[in-house]
């Protein structure tokens, strides 16, 4: 059901498919045992199609792989690749990750016949959000190592994550419990909200997640209850437009990486410059995993805070570890 | 003397800017049209036909500057040297035997298929990128297409438009299907993306995922070709015709009732035409209407024409969405004098129908029965593409008609691609046989063809390997007589037709 949740997500913050990569291995739309064809569910209740006339899926069956989602990542992809199959991110991104599939301690599943495992991840980014929701979900995490990433995940090593509610009218799972509450503070949010990520980290405690959330704070410089959740969610800005020119002036090598690496407070100050500039709407990407399994899904988000300044194109950007 | 060039220089740049900004921009329009048909089994068959023809040479320069024509094609076409191209993402099997046949037929999947320019240098990776950049336009895996399922057939593909010579040379022709990809709302969105109105007006707003997905068979298609632009043909146009092919089953959606209107098989009533659309039309064909069931359309069609093809006269009921006035929405209903009345099934010229035979890894046979409705014997060209896990003994194949064997005119095209695709399946093995052949007189009994074949084992990590194998459907094609039944509307009458149609599994 990772389409579900990217899906409500891009509604929910204006953004449109072509920020978001969305990864799906599996066809619960279309597929012949639906009895609604080319509709998803949110929940049994049937409120949303979350499986709207606008949904773009950029990976889809067997091109959901581990191989096609670490060169998603890093960018390493084969010539020809459209845009819509590319990250394109920049020091400037932030990137959300949303993954979800069975998983076991180290590992995610990917199809029927691998495995995905966090070391051989590398992308392009500014600020990292990354949330999974699998069993043994805080085992993919653990061995981060760089910086700015804040990391959620809905059960600890040793804990499985559970599913929410049944649907009966097709006999799935439709929803694991700590996306559906997830989901349930994102409903709630508006983009000019001034919820925090703190707020967000909390929202399902044990006594209805019933596996305890993970959350690794150490790698993030900032405290997360200081940042905006619209820094990683929100996307919409304001467009002034205006007829006077704006002046750009190029800054040099060494200030542009000083901002990028020792501002405390980047984002809002990207922000404010980004207001007067044209809208450079935010990017998500989002990835189903595993196959054959209707309550499974893996989302990767991000948002770019990239500066559309001539002087960009200059610097080459240094690879990240995510 | 240098001052007066540079003087001159400014002039001659002066005037080529001047010229930029005040040429004509070339002439294009935009046709929509859609054809509602009652078949004969109950079934409805609508097929939608949005039509974008555009006064411009075909380059790549041309394809920067797009009026109603989506630029997003164009680049890519422009791009990879593409002189014609054919796509189409097909859900369900279109029942020839019953249904006769459709305007567009199409192979179940995906199915894509495209001439090269003649100045094109790799045409295998022009298009294998090709078809990965589609991949990215469509939401579909079109990407899975390279060497190892795509052909270039010597006798089935003709280009449908114009052609610099008169041959045909294959060499620039690639044609490939992925038999077990799906259809869906993700690759009807970009789909409607293409047209001058997207979904927003005219009649692609009835285009709903909802209401394309519930059918029995749907079909997405996408064809670019070069056309003449006047009759003399001195100069050409660029023809896009973007089509939606679906059959709505009357018993499940009507429950009981053999009513249908637009409303109740696309779930919206229609609001207007695009107003980039010169002609929006809807036709609704009444021959069923004498034959089969009576049914009374509301409101009364304004015009009725008759088009008359190979001997047989259909008549259509003509909607002209322009000249109705819409006000909020319109809605075409079909009432029934009758309760159910199914017409009579005049099965169409040729058809074809498809089965396994054999057990064991080492018995497998594929038959395929040639139905011939004509009155006299037909030619046939047949393709198939046969995967990698089927490996044919090509000694076998035997094809018979009224209890003799018969020997194909000609037997083609027999290539092994098996040593540059998929390491990690059998060496030693036939990977992949395509077989392209010429033969086959089928009388009124269907000539039967068979070929027997091994069964190649999956690797766990195949793809695929947990599920049922797909085979690419075949794809017999036959020049249609002038004295027969074909019943497909929308196209002119001619002396002879060649016609494909597409079978499966």
């Amino acid at each position: 059901m990772g389409v579900t949740h990217s899906r409500q997500l891009s509604d929910l913050f204006g953004l449109s498919y072509s920020q978001i990569i969305l990864m799906v291995a599996d066809d619960m739309a279309c597929n012949p045992r639906n009895p609604r064809p080319a509709t998803v569910f949110n929940n049994a209740n049937q409120h949303i199609n979350v499986y709207g006339d606008d949904v773009e899926v950029d990976y889809r069956g067997y091109e959901v792989t581990v191989e096609n989602f670490v060169r998603l990542l890093t960018g390493r992809l084969p010539p020809g690749t459209p845009r819509s199959k590319q990250l394109l991110t920049d020091e400037g991104s932030n990137v959300v990750v949303y993954l979800t599939g069975h998983g076991g301690d180290g590992f995610l599943k990917f199809q029927d016949s691998e495995e995905w495992l966090l070391w051989i991840l590398l992308c392009r980014y500014h600020e990292m959000f990354f949330m999974i929701d699998t069993c043994q979900a805080a085992s993919l995490y653990e061995k981060f190592y760089s910086p700015n990433i804040l990391a959620v995940a809905s059960s600890l090593v040793g804990e499985d994550s559970l599913s929410h509610h049944v649907d009966p009218a097709i006999g799935v799972y439709i929803i694991d419990r700590y996306t559906y509450y997830a989901l349930d503070f994102l409903e709630r949010v508006e983009p000019d909200s001034t919820k925090t990520m703190g707020e967000f980290l909390a929202v399902c405690p044990k006594r209805v997640c019933i596996s305890t959330v993970g959350v690794r704070k150490d790698l993030f410089r900032r405290d997360p209850h200081k940042v905006l959740i619209t820094d990683f969610f929100g996307s919409l800005r304001p467009v002034e437009l205006t007829l006077s020119g704006l002046n750009v002036t190029a800054l040099s090598r060494t200030q542009h990486q000083s901002r990028r690496y020792l501002s405390t407070d980047s984002n809002s100050m990207y922000q404010k410059e980004l207001l007067k500039l044209p809208a450079h709407k935010p990017h998500i990407i989002h990835s189903d995993t595993s196959s054959h399994n209707a309550d499974i899904m893996a989302l990767i988000m991000h948002e770019t805070f990239s500066m559309p300044l001539p002087f960009d194109a200059g610097i080459a950007n240094p690879l990240v570890p995510c | 003397m240098k001052a007066v060039l540079n003087t001159f220089a400014c002039i001659v740049l002066f005037l080529h800017s001047s010229f930029c900004v005040t040429s004509v921009p070339s002439k294009d329009y935009f046709d929509e049209e859609l054809l509602l048909k009652p078949l004969p089994s109950g079934h409805i068959y609508a097929y939608f036909q949005f039509t974008t023809v555009w006064d411009v040479e075909f380059e790549v320069t041309s394809f920067h500057h797009c009026h109603l024509f989506p630029r997003a094609l164009g680049e890519i076409v422009g791009h990879y040297n593409v002189q014609e191209l054919h796509i189409s993402l097909t859900g369900g099997l279109w029942r020839h035997e019953t249904w006769g046949y459709p305007v567009h037929d199409a192979a179940p999947g995906a199915e894509l298929w495209a001439w090269f320019k003649e100045s094109t240098t790799s045409i295998d990776k022009t298009w294998k990128e090709l078809a990965g950049a589609l991949s990215g336009l469509l939401c579909a895996s079109l990407n899975f297409i390279d060497s190892s399922n795509s052909l270039s057939p010597e006798f089935t593909f003709r280009p449908t438009g114009i052609v610099s010579s008169p041959a045909a040379n294959s060499s620039y022709l690639r044609y490939a299907t992925l038999p077990r990809e799906i259809v869906c709302t993700e690759n009807l969105t970009p789909w409607k993306k293409l047209l001058p109105c997207d979904a927003k007006k005219g009649l692609s707003t009835l285009l709903n995922a909802g209401h394309i997905h519930n059918t029995n068979y749907h079909s997405l298609g996408l064809h670019l070709r070069p056309v003449c632009r006047d009759v003399g043909c001195s100069q050409m146009s660029v023809e896009l015709r973007q089509t939606v092919s679906l059959v709505y089953d009357m018993v499940i959606l009507g429950n009981g009732n053999q009513d249908w209107s637009i409303k109740k098989l696309f779930g919206i009533g229609l609001s207007g035409a695009c107003p980039l659309a010169t002609m929006s039309n809807i036709y609704i064909d009444t021959t069923l209407n004498e034959t089969g069931a009576h049914f009374q359309l509301s409101p009364t069609p304004p015009a009725i024409i008759t088009s008359t093809r190979g001997g047989y006269e259909s008549k259509f009921a003509v909607y002209d969405v322009k000249a109705l006035d819409i006000d909020g929405m319109f809605n075409i209903a079909a009432f029934y004098s009758s309760s159910r009345v199914y017409g009579v099934n005049l099965p169409p010229v040729l058809y074809t129908n498809r089965y396994i035979i054999g057990y064991g890894q080492e018995r497998g046979g594929i038959v395929t029965k040639l139905h011939n409705g004509h009155w006299k014997a037909l030619d046939v060209v047949y393709l198939e593409n046969i995967p990698w896990f089927m490996p044919l003994y090509l000694h076998t194949l035997k094809i018979l008609a009224n209890g003799q064997e018969i020997k194909p005119l000609i037997l083609m095209d027999m290539t092994l691609t098996g040593q540059t695709i998929n390491s990690y399946a059998y060496d030693g093995m036939l990977k992949e046989l395509r077989k392209h052949f010429k033969p086959v007189r089928p009388h009124k009994n269907p000539a039967e063809m068979l070929l027997q074949h091994d069964k190649a084992t999956h690797k766990f990590e195949d793809s695929g390997s947990h599920h049922k194998i797909w085979v690419d459907g075949v794809n017999p094609s036959t020049l249609q007589p002038q004295s027969s039944t074909f019943r497909s509307p929308l196209v002119s009458s001619r002396q002879g037709c060649y016609m494909q149609h597409k079978v499966s599994d």
